[in-house]
């Protein structure tokens, strides 16, 4: 490895995926829904929460404000989208897993 | 027409949230949690298993900010644990801690400072400097801090002061009994008193300094960061 590349963790990296896949803006309930139907992963609200902030603290998302909804008792929405810093390290990490799962055998002939 | 009411979260689950979620994504935080619970959770599991998961949900959720984020308060309470556990210890070495349990005492001395407290702010400003010591707030009317930290001034000194107070009508009706009495039968219980007052009001007194002095770098961060 040469140049520091910024990493992407394991949920980090599900979490970039998820974003791409639902495209555009999502908020955080949908994140969860979805992450929950396609991996069954059931994660907790604060947990998404905190990884999407490190995420937009290191680059990899951004995120806006949207409307106030009388189902969400008044209060605002906040969107989250994958940035073009995001996208190239989502690629990158592919790759790298890629490489890695080159000549792994796991299951016996 | 009957009309139906709309499901609502467990308020005390809401109430946990807005004490634990940092502030600014306190709002869409709790806000996704309401809408899932509302259009997701009810219509496909019903009441009971709905507010199972929005408590799940806000155990959860607390715990992670509370534990990985909130360093701040979460030491804050913990020194005051600490001091409160160092305090019981220099009892239990000093003798039985029943000798030092008076409840009228500490009765007269935590309500009257609180009072006092109350009525030289307001009871808003009571109820926000509580707040101010135990989450996150918003910091960024300055004016409102500085209440808050004005509050626990008040009530710190107000206790020191009751304490005192209380310790020097204790000392002057001993020694109004000192010559109807023997002077051990006198001393000892006026000498025990004297020194609960003062003890419940210098614990009183480091709580609100430490508050305080908590509330004053909340202050100092808001004015930094405007």
């Amino acid at each position: 490895m040469n140049d520091k590349k910024p990493y992407l963790g394991e949920f980090e990296n599900m979490l970039l995926l998820t974003l791409l896949q639902l495209g555009g803006k999502s908020h955080g309930s949908l994140v969860r829904q979805q992450l929950k139907d396609l991996v069954s992963r059931d994660v907790s609200i604060g947990a998404l929460y905190a990884t999407l902030e490190r995420m937009e603290n290191k680059g990899f998302i951004r995120s806006s404000l949207g409307e106030k909804t009388a189902e969400r008792g008044g209060r605002a929405k906040r969107y989250f989208e994958v940035t073009a810093k995001g996208k190239e390290t989502a690629k990158q990490t592919k790759k790298q897993l890629e490489t890695l799962w080159q000549g792994v055998q796991l299951w016996s002939k | 027409m009957e009309q139906i009411k709309s499901p609502t979260p467990p308020t005390l689950a809401l109430r946990l949230l807005n004490l634990s979620i940092p502030l600014h994504i306190r709002e869409h935080l709790i806000g996704d949690l309401v809408e899932e619970f509302s259009q997701v959770k009810i219509p496909a599991e019903g009441t009971t298993k709905s507010n199972l998961w929005f408590w799940k949900q806000t155990i959860l959720s607390s715990y992670e900010y509370l534990n990985k984020q909130r360093g701040g308060i979460m030491s804050f309470v913990l020194s005051i644990m600490i001091f409160l556990g160092l305090v019981f210890i220099a009892m239990l070495l000093g003798g039985e801690v029943s000798m030092y349990l008076d409840v009228p005492f500490l009765f007269v001395i935590c309500v009257t400072s609180l009072a006092f407290g109350i009525s030289a702010t307001s009871r808003k400003t009571g109820k926000f400097a509580i707040k101010l010591l135990i989450s996150e707030q918003d910091c960024s009317d300055t004016i409102a801090v500085k209440q808050a930290a004005h509050f626990l001034r008040v009530t710190g000194n107000t206790a020191l002061l009751m304490g005192g107070l209380i310790a020097m009508i204790v000392l002057t009706a001993t020694a109004q009994h000192l010559f109807q009495e023997t002077m051990a039968k006198a001393l000892q219980p006026g000498i025990s008193l004297f020194c609960l007052a003062f003890l419940y009001a210098s614990i009183l007194k480091i709580l609100c300094y430490v508050g305080e002095q908590r509330v004053a770098n909340a202050l100092i961060t808001a004015e930094i960061k405007s």
